[in-house]
């Protein structure tokens, strides 16, 4: 059996206009979760008790075997956490807080970090506070890439990127992965460079998880039907169709378990299939929260 | 580990605030200089000590605490092989050397000035040091709702009430009936303020 590298059991969390419901969720060690959801859905707040700095009302959280928040000082040693909103100390240089951040970590790696110094094009020597964001947030990936922790924590780490500077950062990612032993939690609301890099993706909306799967199991999954409907006739209600929109003689039918037998009921219905499409994740991330809001109000 | 982690991380601090310790400094060598120049140089240089104390109590809480909260750098403090609780110790240790160690250097130099510069008015000793205290108190309060609370309401409160002249009227007129300073009216003249007076 594989390893966990995060794990959480029926997590809640309850706040005044929010709450975490049962959340659970499992990442094994070598991969590469996409966590995304839409703003305000509780991604940074999952992320933050994993991270033990917040304390959950109920439920279970071990993080590379520790639980948290109990462990989260030995946790953190090999956990390397960033968000888009995380700051380093303005009137401070690069190089004073890499040596800030090697005194800590014995497992520093100087040759790595003069590696992504320049693939990053980073001036150690400037000034904190004269950095763009998106320097700012390449400077804050250097200082925990370098250290090689086992797990990568990352809240948005892509968010006000330029794509250039987005494609450096995905790219440092996969090179992270080419040790099994080190895993991702990558989340986001762009789900372009979750699909990019991704094995896994656990949606999450409104404070609950409303799926988690493996990509390529996602992605086989949906599928979008265009059906021409003969005349007088009416679509049969399978369960597998979990969105239908009609106008005159033709249905737009979304599933989520798109199988060839699927089709063929319909076809023996009378029905003529027109198309079949693959969804993106986006496509497929948006009918997955519009369903789980209906059914949520039903 | 932990321990060393948090040394770092408290002299990271130390070294944040560096330029308020020593521009603190400097402020308080000045004012003290000036103090000693003439009547009027002692109502500047006293109220230039005291603006300085006030100002080095308020920029190392909002610098180090305050600020660091609201930038989100203190994420990437806690992102560190700490506890959040260790985070907090780090702060506050830290937050009361960089007041402290300013503090008791004024107060040393403060206190050498009044004892061997001639003709500063009677009583100024006890008064200074209980300014100090004061000062330190008022610190303490300021530092401790930085740390407790995010509400901007609450520590621009802080701000007002600890640092109000009310507030320091009333302290005044606490310190003028406090038995340490009733003495020279009860002995006739004071005797605390120059060192000839205590060597005789």
């Amino acid at each position: 059996m594989t390893a966990l590298a995060i794990e959480l059991r029926s997590v809640c969390k309850q706040f005044p206009f929010f709450a975490l419901e049962d959340v659970s969720l499992r990442l094994e060690e070598g991969q590469i979760m996409g966590f995304v959801g839409p703003n305000g859905a509780g991604k940074s707040t999952t992320i933050r008790i994993l991270m033990g700095l917040i304390k959950p009302a109920s439920g279970e959280v071990n993080v590379l075997g520790l639980p948290m928040p109990q462990q989260q000082a030995e946790a953190k040693r090999q956990i390397g956490f960033v968000t888009d909103d995380m700051a380093l100390f303005g009137n401070a240089t690069l190089a004073w807080h890499i040596d800030f951040v090697r005194a800590i970590y014995p497992d520093w790696d100087g040759a790595y970090a003069k590696v992504l110094l320049d693939r990053f094009c980073l001036n150690p020597l400037q000034m904190i506070k004269g950095l763009s964001h998106g320097v700012r947030i390449k400077a804050l990936l250097l200082l925990v890439l370098a250290r090689r922790p086992r797990l990568l924590i990352l809240d948005e780490p892509t968010s006000g990127l330029d794509p250039v500077a987005r494609h450096e950062v995905l790219a440092e990612f996969m090179n992270v992965l080419r040790d099994d032993h080190r895993s991702i939690l990558f989340s986001s609301h762009n789900t372009v460079d979750v699909e990019q890099i991704s094995d896994c993706i656990t949606f999450i909306d409104r404070g609950r998880i409303i799926e988690s799967s493996d990509k390529e199991k996602f992605l086989e999954g949906w599928r979008r039907l265009k059906l021409d409907l003969p005349e007088g006739a009416g679509l049969p209600i399978l369960k597998e169709a979990i969105e239908i929109s009609t106008q005159g003689k033709i249905a737009t039918v979304t599933t989520n378990a798109y199988t060839q037998e699927l089709e063929a009921r319909y076809t023996r219905a009378g029905i003529t299939v027109h198309a079949v499409q693959r969804m993106t994740l986006e496509e497929l991330f948006v009918a997955n929260v519009m369903h789980s809001r209906t059914e949520r109000k039903s | 580990m932990s321990s060393s982690i948090m040394r770092r991380l408290i002299l990271k601090d130390i070294y944040l605030n560096r330029m308020f310790i020593v521009g603190s400094l400097l402020a308080v060598l000045l004012s003290l200089f000036v103090a000693t120049l003439s009547e009027t140089g002692f109502t500047i240089g006293g109220l230039t000590f005291i603006t300085t104390m006030v100002a080095l109590g308020i920029f190392v809480a909002m610098y180090g605490v305050v600020r660091e909260r609201e930038n989100k750098s203190w994420l990437f403090v806690v992102s560190l092989p700490i506890s959040v609780l260790q985070y907090y110790v780090a702060k506050l240790v830290a937050a009361l050397v960089s007041f402290l160690l300013p503090w008791g250097l004024s107060l040393l130099a403060t206190v050498a000035v009044v004892l061997w510069v001639e003709d500063l008015p009677n009583g100024l000793l006890p008064f200074f040091i209980l300014l100090m205290l004061f000062l330190f108190h008022n610190f303490t309060i300021f530092l401790a709702v930085a740390l407790l609370t995010k509400s901007e309401a609450w520590i621009g409160a802080t701000i007002v009430i600890t640092n109000t002249s009310i507030t320091l009227s009333c302290w005044r007129c606490w310190a003028r009936t406090a038995p340490v300073n009733r003495l020279p009216f009860r002995f006739g003249s004071a005797c605390w303020s120059r060192m000839k007076d205590l060597l005789s």
